[in-house]
């Protein structure tokens, strides 16, 4: 019994040291980061600077603060992110519930879910949904970064699922007390699934916040562009065989400044991922039925 | 019962799905169609005008190059606009410089798309691809193959000739063709070369001179003494920390070393002409294989970075500014770059190029690669196809020839306002010429407002007296700069100086490509680049050696090399 015991704490000690270290790992990366926005360029391009900054330096920040671009990105993409999590959680639910319920009840089920797992399996390609969009005059505005992706089957899937977990008694008793389908979804089944939800809010968010490539194609203007596609533009290393001007040459200097720029572009997600992430724990549902 | 139903509505789905995509992929087919036909209903359209405009012309018989647009015209244009700065109340959209072209030449330009210049290419594929060109913008060379197969823009053959100012054609044609050929696509001229230089891609050998002066070495002249100094500078350390010998990173296909295959008469990743006048690739030639063994055993002596493979250019610059390296392979704009900081960090490094050294009593020659790489197009159906050359033309005559100050350098503010212009290109010489008035300058003490304000070598020269003038004051920012300009267009041994050498000494290998792209090329050239670069490495690296050339040979040739000499050679 007591060997049990101890083996089973040697077993957290090896666990937690493991952990430790890939936390570390994870980290590092991050800490430099940080200790070179903070140094001079000088140190900073001679390639000393480490886990700590050298010849401490604000100046990079100082310089995002003067620099529009920055944050006139900075706010399309909390625009984005805002409008994007809001309309993609919404269609989310109203897919979602429908399509958790049995075809007893909802006759053309099979038919709606084969219908969204066509399209998770086959999508248009970059050209027809960019001739989509401009069709439908969503380019250069913020709805081209919101709409094309707004409902996410994956989600759906998920949403739909956790509903589908939920105890039919409690539909059927609402019923009983005269509740219609919406006051169900919002009375509910939307309550009990808060932490599915929240992971679907957390998935959208991130993918928001993450996207550039969306923002290069259908903005027109480098000030309409969210933040990650402005951050793109001005980290990826140009091509050395193709610089054919001076300016472009001048542009690989500012290294303290990009990095900077990196860690404002961070700082809000990571401040929001650790009040989502508790929404993760489960076990919510099990104990309402019991009541 | 209702289970088979659903089978059945599932696959109407599917086959109606798959209707859907093959419909939109022939739909995606003809984007270019609607356009063409577009295009013919305009010219079809415009046939009075166009025909009153042409006997007006014969009537005159003199074309002005620069005449106004009466009644002024609408053009849409996609540009690239990297870091510019604006006077109070400007923009890209409404500026001095818009304002200009709308007032002195009857264009008004209307941004439809702007893009930071390192995604233009992402940019312009997406907009061709889905048929939605702007009237006047700037594409590469297979994107202009492309769209000339999809009759997507205007010849241009003949608006070219009547309207080109004589300016514009001296600098278009002061490449000997080049430029206009690669714009060509058989036999007709649809777009307008921005002339650029073709030596940024020609290798020097850039060397720490306070390192060589300490250990008492003189600049190689032959391999061997490159080789020496590079062994000289290991076992010395001269900056006290551990150095390399000689600078290497993993992008080999980026120019990064190709000074060393020069030195062996080899020009890797590149066309050169050989004996019988023939096109051949650099890479597959003998001499190459001597390069990269030579390489390879400088690797075994430990003269290299054993990590090169995994480390980008930006690591090599680094170990420059560090003091941990003193010899690289770079173009003449090298010390452009944050390679200044190594000044920052050490007022005594002293920063100096010369021309390659050579293996053999040859000279080693400069690769002079293309001088045209962007095109200016027309989009098919676009009223005043000339607008492109009268662009041009004003571009060569407000900014070139006689440059208009107030569109220049803001003289208080710094602010650049001639980036805002457009179709903007430059002489092939530009900036050896530039070093050649700056050095005469600077030996003969003139003063640097002797030129205007607006001008390049207003600021190289003053920057080059500033650090003349205090050589160790290394945390001032005009000295600072200073050793810039001196590194780069300064005298002696700067890198627009090696140029310059190179010349006048025709120490130059030109590229013999009159094109810019062929089919193929366009498809397999990447694969075949990849290839070279990691066999190469694996070369330097010891995993392969001389007996693996042949077969490197034979698979380049056969995945396509053999394919796209043909066509080059037609």
């Amino acid at each position: 019994m007591g060997s049990k015991k101890s083996s089973q704490q040697l077993a957290t000690i090896v666990i937690s040291i493991a952990m430790l270290v890939l936390g570390i790992v994870c980290l590092l990366p991050v800490i430099h980061i940080i200790a070179f926005s903070l140094s001079s360029p000088a140190a900073a391009n001679s390639g000393k600077v480490l886990l700590w900054p050298i010849e401490f330096s604000l100046d990079a920040y100082t310089y995002i603060m003067d620099e529009p671009k920055f944050g006139k990105s900075f706010l399309v993409s909390l625009e984005r992110v805002g409008l994007g999590l809001s309309i993609s959680c919404l269609l989310t639910l109203l897919t979602a519930y429908p399509l958790s319920k049995e075809s007893a009840r909802f006759r053309s089920r099979t038919f709606y879910v084969w219908f969204f797992v066509t399209t998770m399996l086959f999508s248009g390609g970059l050209i027809p949904t960019y001739m989509v969009v401009r069709a439908y005059g969503l380019l250069d505005t913020i709805w081209a970064l919101v709409l094309p992706g707004a409902v996410q089957v994956f989600n759906i899937t998920l949403m739909l699922n956790f509903f589908r977990g939920l105890p039919k008694e409690l539909d059927e008793s609402a019923f009983v007390d005269g509740a219609g389908h919406w006051t169900i979804l919002f009375r509910i089944s939307l309550p009990l699934s808060l932490p599915s939800l929240a992971t679907i809010a957390l998935f959208t968010m991130v993918g928001h916040w993450n996207a550039w490539f969306d923002g290069l194609i259908y903005m027109n203007r480098p000030e309409h562009y969210p933040l990650q596609t402005y951050l793109q533009t001005i980290v990826t290393n140009p091509d050395m065989s193709r610089i054919t001007n001076f300016a472009e040459l001048k542009n690989i200097s500012t290294r303290t400044v990009k990095t900077a720029q990196i860690i404002v572009a961070m700082l809000p997600i990571i401040v929001v991922y650790p009040f989502l992430q508790r929404f993760f724990v489960k076990g919510i549902v099990l104990g309402s039925v019991k009541g | 019962m209702k289970k088979r139903m659903g089978k059945v509505r599932i696959m109407v789905l599917i086959v109606a799905l798959a209707m859907v995509s093959i419909l939109s992929a022939c739909s995606k087919e003809n984007t270019s169609e609607p356009n063409t036909s577009n295009g013919a209903k305009a010219t079809n359209s415009q046939p009075a005008t166009e025909s009153a405009s042409e006997t007006t012309n014969a009537e005159s018989e003199t074309v002005d190059p620069l005449g106004k647009f009466d009644p002024p015209i609408e053009v849409k244009i996609g540009r690239t606009a990297d870091g510019f700065k604006f006077e109070a109340g400007e923009s890209i959209d409404k500026n001095r410089v818009y304002d200009f072209y709308e007032s002195d030449l009857g264009v008004k330009l209307i941004n439809e798309w702007i893009v930071p210049g390192d995604q233009y290419a992402a940019k312009s594929n997406v907009a061709i691809s889905s048929g939605n060109i702007p009237d006047v913008f700037m594409v590469d060379g297979i994107q202009l193959r492309n769209l000339v197969e999809a009759g997507m823009i205007e010849d241009l053959t003949e608006v070219y000739e009547k309207y080109v100012s004589e300016d514009t054609k001296k600098t278009v044609d002061e490449d000997g063709g080049y430029a206009v050929n690669a714009a060509t696509i058989d036999g007709k001229m649809y777009a307008f070369p921005a002339v650029t230089q073709g030596f940024w891609t020609s290798n020097m050998l850039w060397l720490r001179q306070d390192w060589l002066d300490k250990l008492g070495l003189t600049p190689p002249k032959t391999m061997d003494e490159l080789v020496h100094i590079a062994s000289e500078f290991v076992k010395n350390k001269p900056d006290g920390v551990d150095t390399y010998g000689l600078g290497v990173s993993k992008e080999l296909s980026q120019f990064v070393v190709n000074g060393f295959f020069n030195g062996y008469h080899s020009y890797p990743f590149q066309w050169v002409t050989d004996s019988d006048g023939k096109i051949v690739y650099g890479g597959i030639q003998p001499e190459t294989k001597t390069a990269v063994l030579a390489l390879a055993d400088m690797y075994k002596a430990g003269l290299i970075d054993k990590e090169f493979g995994v480390k980008d250019a930006a690591k090599t610059r680094e170990a420059v500014i560090a003091g941990k390296l003193g010899m690289v392979y770079s173009s003449f704009g090298y010390a452009f770059s944050n390679i200044k900081d190594l000044y920052v960090n050490n007022p005594d490094a002293v920063l100096r190029a010369y021309p390659m050294p050579s293996a053999d009593g040859a000279p080693a020659k400069a690769y002079v690669g293309p001088t045209a790489g962007s095109f200016w197009v027309v989009k098919k159906g676009f009223k005043n196809p000339e607008v492109v050359i009268k662009l041009a033309n004003f571009f060569t005559e407000h900014w070139m020839v006689n440059p208009k100050s107030d569109y220049g350098t803001g003289k208080d503010s710094g602010i650049m306002y001639w980036q805002y212009s457009i179709l903007q290109f430059n002489s092939p010489l530009l900036q050896v010429n530039e070093h050649r008035r700056v050095k005469a300058s600077f030996l003969a003490n003139e003063p640097f407002d002797k030129y205007p304000n607006t001008s390049n070598e207003y600021f190289y020269l003053k920057g080059m007296y500033d650090y003349a003038k205090n050589p160790k004051d290394n945390k001032n920012a005009d000295v600072q700069n200073g050793w810039m300009y001196n590194t780069t267009f300064g005298t002696p041994n700067s890198g627009a100086e090696v140029l310059d050498y190179y010349f006048t000494n025709n120490q130059t290998m030109t590229t013999p490509l009159k094109i810019a792209s062929t089919p193929t090329m366009s498809q397999k050239m990447p694969t075949l680049t990849k290839m070279e670069e990691v066999f190469y490495t694996k070369v330097i690296l010891g995993e392969a050696g001389a007996d693996d050339f042949d077969k490197f040979v034979a698979d380049w040739k056969k995945q396509g090399g053999d394919e796209i000499t043909a066509e080059l050679n037609n």
